[in-house]
């Protein structure tokens, strides 16, 4: 019980800048890369999921939005193990998907805990007996068999309805047996799609309770596909998917630690905090290993970054020879000058110890600058002293 | 509420549906119906047509070689049993002579053919019930005893009553049960002396059938090779068991009337296939985004197949329920209007139960690709 207290408070902790750190040993429980999809054949192809790549950790919530038919369902579909991957590298729970026969995926499934849009409820099962069927999945006690689905059905509020068939339950209830279903073997991953969406504010609430009760003591990873803003700030991560491209994945601590960060910078001091919300959403997390360059001095500049954790070294060629300027640590950033300037890199940035950085690429950090309104200002008084 | 360790998926799942479980348990009934008929059928034209080959009371039997069945009037000269009679293994011989004769309905004044059997009356050689001093009537001159299981074409019949048979006043001396068949609508049986007392001098030396009867102890099997061995080939031997074999083997390849009833099994066991595989089917389609969910969930095929095979289990074996007590009572009722025997044997009952589970079972069988096809990703979203 005490190592799983600190387990998971491992979990919840910040680093000294305020950017989230989980324990090194930690496995991602969802680790996929490389993954392109397509659906139909021949000329009828289409291609749904471009090159896509995520690392999801145990006892995270993440949210993932994005565009209608943007690939959403179709990605937590391969996660799921409800289709075969294509291309790419898909570990889920510690077991790669890809090439897995079907009798793999459907042992992979038991594992995890499906939300559908459609809820599927056999309508001559009662709410308890919809979940009771689910636990025949695992071999289990007599005692168990009769009081877990009572429990899962009182902690969401149905406790009054257990012994009801589909036909006496509102759409909302419907929904909270589904979910009942989904939680009652304790799956280590749990992906639902719209979970929310029949739900009043309350329930909703309840709902996501139990989830977020999910993530911290068990530590299961539970994706949440949804429009739903009321539920978005239980997310630790939130993923946005547009046209098949995973185009921001981010730590909602480190959202905001960014954002901090971000304001502190000369630059954006005046600038609204939704832009720079924006930008850190924007905002790729890139590992360097030790004495990897970072930048290089003279090359073309083309990202703006802030580093997450660990530190770096800026060296500068002073008359022939490489010098130390200057040592950076987590919450330091660099390559602005490049940037503002329009000039080469003036100095090389190289990891010191195991360093991770947040980039922003040139479009995104010339537009929060222009959205900055007293730019001209800023940038003369601060890069040209005048 | 003590709840049980297991959810009772199928189980469940058909009784919700009251309306389709009973649509189901009346198809499935239904069939059971068809092919109890036509087993009944088939069956009752069978032992009607062999119940005669079966009531000898003998052990070896003699005929003409060329009376394939019984239907074939082809007789034998009786010189043959005396020479069977010189066998010492042989106690007895007895001549019977059969014929189909005229009866004359006194209520229509219209005549009907009825099938007439003859012998000895002392010998008693049927084994239908006939009792000694009914028996005994028929060594008095002109009398008969008539089938009361005959068909009702012959009119009323009461005891001493007096009818024309071939055109001959007979006296009805009494009663017996036999009941017809495809070929006979009834029997009328007569003593060796008033049949023959009508018959031209010529033929009263051909008898159609001899009943041999042997001593304590001898084998019969070696009896018969043996007498065969020693007479000419115009004569056959049968025991009655293989007598009445020869006759169903005759009525089911032989007769297309036989054949037509097998095909009927046949074809109602098809039948029966099709609705339960369409009432399965069905199910099936409508709970597809259910099944997709339970695949989703991690559910084995395996574990699904069981599920549309528990289901098509309990719609047969209720269905079987259902359809065999109607069978029972269409049964009682056919024989009580055509006299065709129609019975269940454990056996039978058996083969229509076997064949039920095996047809609901096809029927899963089929159905159950359905299932394997709904594919668990349609499901989300
Ligand atoms: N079974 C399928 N066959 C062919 N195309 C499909 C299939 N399922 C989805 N698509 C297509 O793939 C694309 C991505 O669909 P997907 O359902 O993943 O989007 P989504 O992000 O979940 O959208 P929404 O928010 O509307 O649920 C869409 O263009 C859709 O038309
Ligand atoms: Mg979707």
């Amino acid at each position: 019980m005490v190592e799983e207290k600190t387990k998971t408070s491992l979990l919840r902790q910040t680093n000294e800048a305020g950017f989230s750190i989980r324990a090194r040993h930690l496995e991602p429980s969802v680790d996929l890369s490389g993954i392109n999809f397509s659906f139909g054949e021949g000329e009828s192809r289409k291609q749904v999921l471009y090159n896509n790549e995520l690392k999801l950790f145990p006892g995270e919530i993440v949210i993932m939005t994005g565009p209608s038919g943007s690939g959403k369902t179709t990605l937590l579909t391969l996660i799921g193990a409800l289709r075969s991957v294509q291309e790419g590298r898909m570990k889920v729970l510690g077991k790669e998907l890809k090439g897995l026969s079907p009798v793999g995926l459907q042992q992979t499934r038991k594992n995890i805990g499906f939300i559908f849009q459609a809820h599927n409820l056999f309508e001559s099962l009662t709410a308890f007996q919809t979940l009771a069927l689910a636990m025949e999945l695992f071999p289990c006690s007599k005692d168990e068999f009769a009081s877990r689905p009572a429990e899962i059905l009182r902690e969401l509020g149905m406790e009054a309805r257990m012994h009801y068939k589909p036909e006496k339950l509102s759409g909302g209830q419907r929904q909270r047996v589904a979910i009942g279903r989904a939680l009652i073997n304790h799956p280590g991953l749990i992906l639902a799609d719209e979970p929310t969406a029949a739900l009043d504010k309350d329930t909703g609430r309840q709902v996501v309770e139990l989830f977020r009760k999910r993530a911290r003591e068990e530590h299961c990873t539970i994706i949440i596909v949804t429009h739903d803003n009321r539920i978005i700030d239980v997310a630790d991560r939130v993923v946005n998917l547009v046209d098949g491209h995973i185009v921001s994945n981010v730590l909602v601590a480190d959202t905001l630690a960014i954002c901090n960060f971000l304001q502190k910078c000369p630059v954006f001091s005046t600038t609204d905090s939704s832009f720079l919300a924006t930008a850190a959403n924007q905002m790729r997390l890139e590992t360097y290993g030790p004495g990897e360059v970072v930048i290089r001095e003279g090359e073309e500049g083309d990202k703006f970054y802030l580093i997450r954790s660990g530190t770096a070294e800026v060296c500068k060629n002073i008359e022939g020879e490489d010098r130390l300027v200057a040592a950076l640590s987590a919450g330091d950033f660099f390559g602005e000058v490049a940037l503002l300037k329009n000039v080469k890199r003036t100095a090389t940035v190289r990891a010191g110890e195991m360093l991770e950085v947040f980039s922003l690429p040139r479009e995104e950090f010339d537009m929060l600058v222009r959205a900055s309104s007293s730019f001209e200002e800023q940038l003369k008084k601060i890069y040209f002293n005048v | 509420m003590v709840r049980p360790r297991k959810v009772f998926l199928a189980t469940s799942m058909l009784i919700h549906n009251r309306r389709r479980m009973a649509l189901s348990l009346g198809a499935t009934a239904f069939t059971v119906l068809i092919m109890f008929m036509e087993m009944g059928f088939f069956n009752g034209i069978n032992d009607s047509q062999s119940l005669l080959a079966g009531a000898f009371n003998a052990d070896l039997i003699m005929m003409s070689d060329r009376s394939v069945h019984m239907n074939k009037f082809n007789r034998f000269n009786r010189v043959r049993l005396q020479q069977g009679l010189a066998f010492p293994e042989v106690s007895e011989v007895i001549p019977v002579y059969k014929g189909i004769v005229t009866l004359e309905n006194k209520e229509t004044k219209q005549s009907r053919l009825i099938f007439l059997l003859a012998f000895p009356p002392d010998a008693a050689p049927l084994d239908i019930g006939l009792s000694p001093s009914v028996l005994n009537e028929l060594k008095k001159p002109g009398t008969i005893l008539f089938d009361s299981r005959s068909r009702a074409i012959y009119g009323g019949m009461e005891r001493d009553q007096i009818v024309t048979v071939d055109g001959r006043d007979c006296r009805v001396a009494g009663f017996f049960d036999f009941g017809p068949n495809f070929s006979n609508d009834g029997t009328i049986l007569m003593g060796q002396g008033t049949f023959l007392q009508y018959r031209p001098p010529s033929s009263r030396d051909q008898v159609s059938y001899g009943l041999i009867r042997t001593k304590p102890g001898v084998d019969v099997q070696s009896l018969k090779k043996d007498i065969l061995r020693n007479l000419p080939p115009d004569i056959i031997l049968l025991t009655p068991e293989e007598m009445r074999q020869r006759e169903v083997r005759y009525t089911i390849t032989a007769v297309p009337i036989g054949a037509i009833f097998g095909v009927g099994l046949v074809i109602g066991f098809f039948i029966g296939v099709m609705i339960c595989y369409q009432i399965l089917y069905n199910e099936i389609a409508d709970h597809m985004p259910q099944y997709a969910t339970l695949k989703a969930m991690g559910f084995s095929e395996k574990y699904l197949f069981r599920l549309v095979i528990r289901q098509s289990l309990l719609v047969s074996l209720l269905g079987f329920v259902f359809g065999m007590g109607f069978s029972f009572i269409l049964y009682v009722a056919i024989e009580a209007s055509t006299g065709i025997l129609m019975f269940m044997t454990l056996g039978r009952i058996a083969i229509i139960l076997t064949l039920t589970v095996t047809m609901c079972t096809i029927a899963g069988i089929l159905a159950v690709k359905k299932v394997t096809s709904s594919d668990p990703a349609e499901v989300f979203g």
